[in-house]
C-alpha cells in the first residue's frame, strides 16, 4: 500500500490539526474530524448539564422517547455523558404510544430497540389507557384538522403520568436549538408573554405539573443533532406523522432556516434573546387547583385533557385554538398559523 | 388611485368611504374603506396622539414658553418625509390657533456617502423639502463620518460641507470605511451601521439642545427590528429601541408613527392631497424596485432585509400580528432601568451580561477548551467582547484585526 499523502493544511480539521477535516460544523462552520465534531458535540451538552446543574447524583430521570432523532441523540449522549462523566443518573426511556398506525407502532419499535441498545429500562404509556381514545380513534371522530390539539395536550399528561408510575419527578425531552428559537419568535408573533418567559428556560417545574422538564440539547443545533446521529449510526425513525407532515409551525421555521442560513449563530442569538426577554417579563403567578375529575393540576375547573375528552365523548367536534398555560408551544395551531405559513419568504435560496 | 369593487354581473364600481360616504375610497384600512380625506384624517390623528406632550400649553406669563426643541432625522424615505410633513401641519395649526408652537424642529438627514455611493445627493434632497417646509425649524445635513469629531470631543460639529472639507474630515471618512469593511459579514455591516447613525443622532440631539429625537418608525418598522433585534442577539436592548420615553442616550426617544402601517404610509404618500409627498421621498426605492433589489442579493441579505420582507408578506395579511409584536415589545421591562451595569463600547446601552461568553462553543463559556481554537475567532482570543455586549460582541465576531472598539 503506498503511504498516505500529507493532507493540506487546509483540509485539516481545525481542532486536532491531525485528521482530515469531514465535517464544516453547521453551527460555526468550523472544518472539524468526525472524532472531534463527535466529541465536541458531546462536550457542549456535557457544558449545558453541568452550568445549569441539571442533574443530581443518584436520581432517576425519563428521557421522553419518541424515536425520532432528537430523543435518540438524546438518549446516546447522556448515556455517554453518564459514563464517561459519572454523572451517577438512572435514565429511563419513556414513550407515549398515541395510537397511530403506521406511524408510532413503527417508531416504537426503534425505542425497543433503543431500550436494548443503551441497556436502559423502557415504559410505554399510551393514549388509549389513559384515556380510553386512541389519535386514530380521535381522527375518526374529528378530522385531521385540530387532531394536534389533542395530541399535544395528551401528551404533556401522559409523560407526566407515565414519570409519575415510575416514581419518577424529571423527564428530559429533545426540544432542540431550533425548536426554541422558533418558540421565541412564535411567542413574539403571538404576543404571548407568559410562554415567552418561561420557552427558554432549560427546566422547568411548571406550577401545571408535578414533574420538571428540562432540554439538555436547549443549544444543539438540529443540524448537528442529524450529523451526530448519522456518524454514530444511532438507529431512529425519521418519519413524520401521518396526521401532521410539517403542520405546524411553518412560517417561523422558514424564518429561522432563513436566518441561519444568512448567519448562522443567529439560532443561539435568539435562544439569548429569548433568555433576556424572560428577564423583562414580569412573571404572573397563575392560581392552580385539582382538576375535578382526574386530579391532573389546571388553571381551571376541569383540566384540558378532561375538556377535550368531555367533547369527544360526547362526540361533538370541538375546534380548540386557546390552549391552557403549562402546555408547550409545539402542541399550539390554529388556522392563523396555517395561513401564515402560506406567505413565502421569497427571494431566492432563502426560503430553501 | 382608486378603489373598485367587482359585482356579481362583472362590472366594477367605485367603492365609496365609510366615513363620508361621499367620496371614493382609495384604501382598505384593515376593515374600512376610506376616501383620501378621512385617510389624510386618519393619519393625522394617530400623529397628533402620540404629539400631545407637545402641545401649546398656557403657561403663566413668567415661566419660559420658548418652545421645546425635537430633532426629527429624515432620511428622504416614505415615513421620516411623512412625519416630517405631519409635524408640519400640526405646527401650522398651532401657529393658526395660538400664534405660537408648542415645539420646533431640528431636521437632520445624515450623509451615508461614505459607505454608500448611491444615496440620494442630500444637499438637493434637503432644498427640496425645505422649500415645501420652510417654518418648522432648522435644517442640517452631518455626515455619518462626523461620529468621529465627537468621540473626540473636542471639535465643533457643524458639518456643513465646505467646512467638512476645510478641516481634512477626508481621514474620519477613511477611517468609517476600514472601520465597516472590517466586519465579517453584511449584516454585521448593516448593524454597526444603524447603531452609529443612532449613536450621531443622539448626539447630535444634546448638541442642537434637543429634548427628544422623532423617529418615522412604523408599526411595521418596529416589528422588524424587535424580530431582527432578537435575531442578532439584542433582545435585551429591545425597550431601549422600540418604545417612547427616556432611552439611555440621555434623549427621549418618540414614534409618533408608531400606529400606522408601513403600507398605509405607502398609500399616503402616493396621494395628490394634500400634499404630493412621493416625489420629496429621495431615498424610497420606486415602487417594486426594493423587492428585486432583495432578491438579487440572494445570500448577501441581511438579517434586517429578511426581516423587512418578512414583515411586508405579514402586515399585506395579518396587520394585527404586526401590532402584536410591537405590543409584545413594549410589555417587556429593563430591570433596574438603564443604569444597571455598564454600558457597551459599540452601542452605548447597559450591556447584557457582556459578549465575553458567546454560546457559541460552550466549552469556551465553561473555561475547560481543550481545541486549540475557540468560537473559531484567529483575532481576539478569549478577551472578545469584555466590553461589549452580546449584540456586538457577535457582531464583530471574526472581524479581521481592527481596533474594537471604535
Amino acid at each position: 500500500m503506498p503511504p498516505a499523502l500529507p493532507i493540506p493544511a487546509s483540509k485539516l480539521c481545525e481542532s486536532c490539526l491531525s485528521a482530515r477535516a469531514l465535517i464544516s460544523r453547521p453551527k460555526t462552520h468550523q472544518k472539524l474530524c468526525k472524532p472531534c465534531f463527535l466529541s465536541t458535540f458531546e462536550s457542549e451538552i456535557h457544558a449545558t448539564i453541568v452550568s445549569t446543574n441539571l442533574f443530581t447524583k443518584g436520581s432517576r430521570i425519563a428521557i421522553g422517547a419518541s424515536g425520532g432523532k432528537d430523543s435518540t441523540v438524546l438518549a446516546s449522549v447522556l448515556k455517554t455523558l453518564n459514563e464517561r462523566y459519572d454523572y451517577g443518573v438512572e435514565f429511563v426511556l419513556l414513550s407515549i404510544d398515541e395510537g397511530i398506525k403506521g406511524y408510532r407502532d413503527d417508531s416504537l419499535e426503534t425505542v425497543k430497540r433503543n431500550a436494548i441498545q443503551y441497556g436502559m429500562e423502557l415504559v410505554i404509556v399510551s393514549y388509549e389507557e389513559l384515556y380510553g381514545w386512541s389519535m386514530d380513534s380521535v381522527v375518526e371522530s374529528i378530522g385531521k384538522k385540530g387532531n394536534c390539539t389533542y395530541c399535544g395536550v395528551f401528551r404533556r399528561q401522559a409523560l407526566d403520568r407515565g414519570a409519575e408510575r415510575l416514581g419518577i419527578h424529571h423527564v428530559v425531552t429533545g426540544h432542540n436549538a431550533d425548536d426554541i428559537a422558533e418558540t421565541v419568535l412564535m411567542n413574539l408573533l403571538r404576543g404571548d408573554l407568559p410562554r415567552l418567559h418561561r420557552c427558554t428556560s432549560i427546566i422547568t417545574s411548571s406550577t401545571s405539573s408535578p414533574i420538571a422538564r428540562s432540554k439538555p440539547l436547549k443549544y444543539a443545533y438540529e443540524k448537528e443533532i442529524v450529523l451526530y446521529a448519522l456518524h454514530k449510526k444511532l438507529d431512529y425513525f425519521s418519519t413524520e406523522c401521518i396526521y401532521s407532515p410539517e403542520a405546524f409551525r411553518g412560517s417561523a421555521r422558514t424564518l429561522i432556516k432563513a436566518l441561519e442560513k444568512v448567519r448562522p449563530s443567529a439560532i443561539l442569538d435568539i435562544v439569548r434573546s429569548g433568555e433576556a426577554f424572560s428577564r423583562m417579563i414580569p412573571s404572573q403567578a397563575q392560581a392552580m387547583s385539582n382538576c375535578a375529575r382526574c386530579g391532573y393540576l389546571t388553571s381551571q375547573k376541569l383540566c384540558k385533557a378532561c375538556t377535550l375528552l368531555e367533547g369527544l365523548n360526547k362526540n361533538r367536534p370541538k375546534t380548540i385554538v386557546e390552549v391552557e398555560a403549562g402546555i408547550e408551544d409545539e402542541e399550539v395551531s390554529s388556522s392563523l398559523w396555517r395561513g401564515i405559513e402560506a406567505i413565502k419568504l421569497v427571494e431566492e435560496g432563502i426560503a430553501n | 388611485m382608486t378603489e373598485q369593487n367587482i359585482t356579481p354581473n362583472g362590472a366594477t364600481v367605485p367603492t365609496f368611504c365609510k366615513r363620508c360616504s361621499t367620496n371614493s375610497s382609495v384604501i382598505n384600512l384593515r376593515t374600512e374603506h376610506l376616501c383620501s380625506d378621512c385617510f389624510d384624517k386618519y393619519v393625522r390623528s394617530k400623529c397628533i396622539k402620540r404629539m400631545e406632550a407637545y402641545r401649546v400649553r398656557y403657561n403663566p406669563p413668567d415661566t419660559d414658553t420658548s418652545p421645546r426643541r425635537l430633532l426629527l432625522p429624515l432620511s428622504f424615505g416614505i415615513s421620516s418625509t411623512t412625519l416630517l410633513h405631519l409635524l408640519n401641519s400640526q405646527l401650522q395649526n398651532q401657529l393658526a390657533r395660538t400664534t405660537r408652537t408648542g415645539f420646533v424642529l431640528i431636521v437632520v438627514h445624515i450623509d451615508e456617502s461614505a459607505i454608500n455611493p448611491t444615496v440620494p445627493l442630500a444637499e438637493e434632497g434637503m432644498r427640496a423639502v425645505q422649500e415645501w417646509f420652510p417654518d418648522v425649524g432648522e435644517y442640517f445635513i452631518v455626515r455619518l463620518e462626523g461620529i468621529y469629531g465627537f468621540s473626540n470631543a473636542v471639535k465643533a460639529f457643524e458639518m456643513g460641507v465646505e467646512e467638512e472639507e476645510r478641516r481634512g474630515g477626508g481621514d474620519w471618512r477613511e477611517k468609517l470605511k476600514g472601520l465597516l469593511g472590517a466586519l465579517p459579514s453584511p449584516t454585521s455591516r448593516m448593524d454597526l451601521l444603524q447603531i452609529l447613525r443612532t449613536r450621531l443622532i443622539t448626539e447630535l440631539a444634546r448638541k442642537y439642545a434637543c429634548e427628544a429625537v422623532l423617529w418615522g418608525d412604523t408599526t411595521t418598522r418596529l416589528a422588524e427590528k424587535m424580530l431582527a433585534e432578537t435575531a442578532k442577539g439584542r433582545g435585551f436592548s429591545v425597550p431601549w429601541q422600540t418604545s417612547d420615553g427616556d432611552s439611555p442616550y440621555g434623549v427621549k426617544f418618540l414614534y409618533p408613527l408608531r400606529d400606522l402601517l408601513k403600507k398605509e404610509l405607502v398609500v399616503y404618500v402616493s396621494l395628490e392631497v394634500p400634499t404630493p409627498l412621493r416625489p420629496l421621498c429621495f431615498g424610497a426605492a420606486e415602487e417594486g424596485e426594493g423587492k428585486k433589489k432583495h432578491a438579487a442579493v440572494g445570500k448577501g441579505i441581511t438579517i434586517d432585509e429578511l426581516m423587512t420582507q418578512y414583515f411586508e408578506g405579514i402586515e399585506g395579511q395579518y396587520p394585527s400580528i404586526v401590532a402584536n409584536v410591537v405590543r409584545t415589545a413594549g410589555k417587556l421591562v429593563t430591570e433596574g432601568g438603564v443604569v444597571r451595569i455598564g454600558r457597551c463600547n459599540i452601542c452605548g446601552l447597559p450591556r447584557d451580561g457582556g459578549g465575553g461568553e458567546l454560546v457559541l462553543d460552550a466549552k469556551t463559556k465553561l473555561g475547560e477548551s481543550s481545541s486549540g481554537e475557540v468560537n473559531g475567532n484567529r483575532s481576539g482570543g478569549k478577551k472578545e467582547g469584555g466590553d461589549m455586549c452580546y449584540g456586538c460582541a457577535r457582531s464583530v465576531h471574526g472581524a479581521r484585526p481592527y481596533e474594537w472598539p471604535l
